[in-house]
């Protein structure tokens, strides 16, 4: 048949933990086959790259839930993910891969086998989904009003998560990087998913971005990725990627604080990539069903065009 | 010329302005990255006194195909079986009414759909050239003239998403893209499953098919292998003619009736709309973002709907493939998290 002659994709998913390990724990749970629909074990794995921390997820919990979970744990001496990222990509098998910078984001149920179903369709593509934060107000504005791990625990309670991943969206915002919703431009996404060859020509991760979180790297990726000239570029939008909250650097800092080191990892972007740091402007090819809970951002989504 | 891997068959009776139309609108001059060797184009027409002018289908450019056939029923039923059977592909676009031109994505989407798996269909959303839905358009005054001169003004050869400009959503499938279609005036499925619901059913005989568009739709939506897509950045667009539900009549409702009636006998129980997940590809212009936003707030009130009553919202999903799906299963086991409230 027309397919036959294709090679089979397969996706490594790279997920970095640190210091998160009860969020981490849920993410890799969301990521696995009891719970991502449709997506067999054997066409994807998991490599779980944990930064050393007196807060460890573990090899233990981290291969728990699924069998096709690899486990590194590495020390670091800076502050910053960008280096577990390029390490995690190197010991990746894939055709593809999707690259997850915060582990603290759980997925809904459709995101393996929808990034699978466009690398079947077009293998060269650039696949993502957009994030959203758990609560009704953005996280970084919620802990200023008391929202914490016990409330969002309440929320998740509320829909009788992990039963159906969909409900996600009815106890969430579209997160602050992903404000352009499905039909404007977005700065970035926890799910980046390329072919291999894809990234190693993009280079991985820029080393560069050495700070807190990796300041803009994630930023940086999604922006050269999408700027690469005519490379088809497929969102998700019946998926997302959602924060759970924990002590980052972005989400779980109270206001003052935040203000002082986004200005810190700023003035590095700036630095790095110069004043070139729009959203990328790429209208992408939508894919993939949509639960009916998805249908308020598809609203919202045209509400800002 | 290689074979192609897909073969669209459009039926047309007394149209030849409009059908001519569509045939651009099938041209790989005018659909958007496609391998104009990837397809085929195939019309069959049924003779009336208004036949297309073939001289101007063999200037297009692509691999068109002409059938002129005398016909004595009023129905395209026998067309649709006569165009599969000379159909090269072993995919098949089905545009019952030659009157129905289309955007420039449809082909290139409709084959990225039987790239993901052979047993797609893909399905273009239908829409009515015009302000309002054309049989009504006599009581406000809107007629061909009107409507080529709307046509005109996008240039719709070189803008075939300005279409969407100068339309509105088709009474078919009144609330758009998150409720049940319940039929499609532009499909794409197999050779395969074609044949195996039994093709274009004959006994449909009334004016236009009657019906039997709905019943192809259902039949092939409901077929135990197929998969949905929803080309929801493209469109289907009826341009005014004589046919048999869009003009002003005022037996409009008995002919509907009628219709329903030999669709239910037919089918052997009473028709609904099937309720299917579909799966969205593709890219929505900024002209279609209207419709969507329309989709969205109808679907929104239908959810709301089956959320007080309890209802599956794709329950015949399940009916197809003779058991739960993916979408509707529970975990098969209970996992426990440390962060979980106790209540």
């Amino acid at each position: 048949m027309y397919n036959i002659l294709r090679r089979k994709p397969y996706l490594s998913i790279i997920l970095i933990v640190y210091k998160m390990p009860d969020q981490a724990d849920k993410t890799l749970y969301s990521l696995s086959p009891a719970y991502q629909r449709g997506a067999k074990e054997k066409d994807y794995e998991v490599i779980v790259v944990e930064n050393s921390s007196d807060n460890l997820l573990g090899a233990e919990r981290a291969t728990r839930h699924a069998r096709n979970v690899r486990y590194f744990c590495r020390d670091e001496v800076q502050r910053t993910p960008v280096h577990a990222i390029n390490f995690g990509a190197s010991k990746a098998r894939g055709t593809h891969l999707a690259i997850m910078i915060d582990g603290a984001r759980m997925v809904s149920p459709g995101v393996v086998h929808n990034t699978l179903q466009v690398f079947r369709m077009a293998p060269k593509a650039a696949v993502s989904t957009l994030g959203y934060h758990i609560g009704h107000k953005l996280q970084q504005v919620a802990i200023n009003e008391g929202y914490d791990e016990t409330e969002e625990a309440k929320l998740l309670q509320g829909i009788r998560w992990p039963e159906d991943g969909y409900r996600l969206f009815e106890i969430a915002v579209l997160s602050g990087s992903c404000q352009g919703g499905f039909f404007k431009a977005n700065s970035e996404s926890n799910f980046i998913a390329m072919t291999m060859r894809r990234w190693n020509k993009l280079g991985g991760m820029d080393s560069r971005y050495n700070d807190f979180g990796g300041g803009n790297a994630n930023l940086d990726l999604y922006k050269r990725l999408l700027g690469t000239p005519g490379i088809p570029f497929y969102l998700l939008f019946g998926e997302g990627s959602f924060h759970q909250f924990h002590g980052g650097v972005t989400t779980g800092t109270r206001s003052e604080e935040r203000t002082l080191v986004y200005k810190q990892l700023t003035e590095q972007d700036i630095a790095i990539r110069g004043h070139d740091r729009e959203a990328p402007n790429v209208r992408p090819i939508l894919f993939g069903a949509v639960h009916p809970s998805v249908y308020r951002f598809i609203r919202v989504s045209l509400d800002k065009v | 010329m290689s074979t192609p891997l897909l073969s669209v068959i459009v039926i047309a009776y007394d149209m030849p302005r409009q059908a001519l139309n569509t045939l651009i609108s099938l041209s790989p001059a005018y659909q958007q990255a496609v391998n104009g060797d990837d397809y085929e184009v195939i019309l069959v027409e049924n003779r009336s006194g208004r036949n297309i002018d073939e001289d101007a289908i063999r200037r297009l450019p692509g691999n068109f195909r002409y059938f002129l056939r005398d016909e004595e029923s009023v129905s395209p039923a026998a067309a649709i079986n006569f165009g599969i059977g000379k159909a090269k592909g072993q995919f098949i676009g089905l545009m019952i009414d030659g009157a129905r031109m289309i955007t420039p994505g449809v082909i290139r989407y409709a084959l990225m759909a039987f790239k993901l798996t052979p047993d797609a269909m893909a399905l273009v959303p239908g829409y009515h050239l015009g302000e309002h839905e054309q049989q009504f358009h006599a009581e406000h005054g809107y007629d061909e003239d009107v409507e080529k001169r709307l046509l005109d003004e996008i240039d719709w050869q070189s803008n075939g998403y300005r279409l969407f400009d100068i339309s509105c959503i088709c009474g078919a499938n009144p609330h758009g893209f998150f409720h049940p279609f319940m039929e499609s005036n532009c499909f794409f499925v197999t050779k395969k499953v074609f044949e195996e619901i039994g093709g274009a059913d004959e006994r449909f005989n009334m004016p236009g098919g009657g019906a039997l568009n709905l019943y192809l739709y259902y039949k092939i939506a409901m077929h135990h292998d197929t998969e949905s897509y929803l080309l929801a950045g493209e469109g289907s667009f009826h341009q005014i003619h004589g046919g048999v539900t869009t003009s002003t009549k005022a037996d409009r409702d008995d002919v509907l009736k009628r219709q329903g009636d030999q669709l239910d006998e037919i089918l052997g129980h009473p028709f609904l709309s099937p309720r299917i997940e579909l799966t969205l590809l593709g890219k929505i212009p900024t002209s279609a973002l209207r419709y969507v936003l329309f989709s969205a707030k109808r679907g929104i009130d239908r959810a709301k709907r089956f959320a007080a009553n309890g209802r599956e919202y794709y329950e015949d999903d399940a009916r197809k493939r003779g058991g739960g799906r993916a979408k509707s299963r529970l975990l098969d086991k209970q996992i426990t998290f440390d962060q979980e409230v106790k209540p």
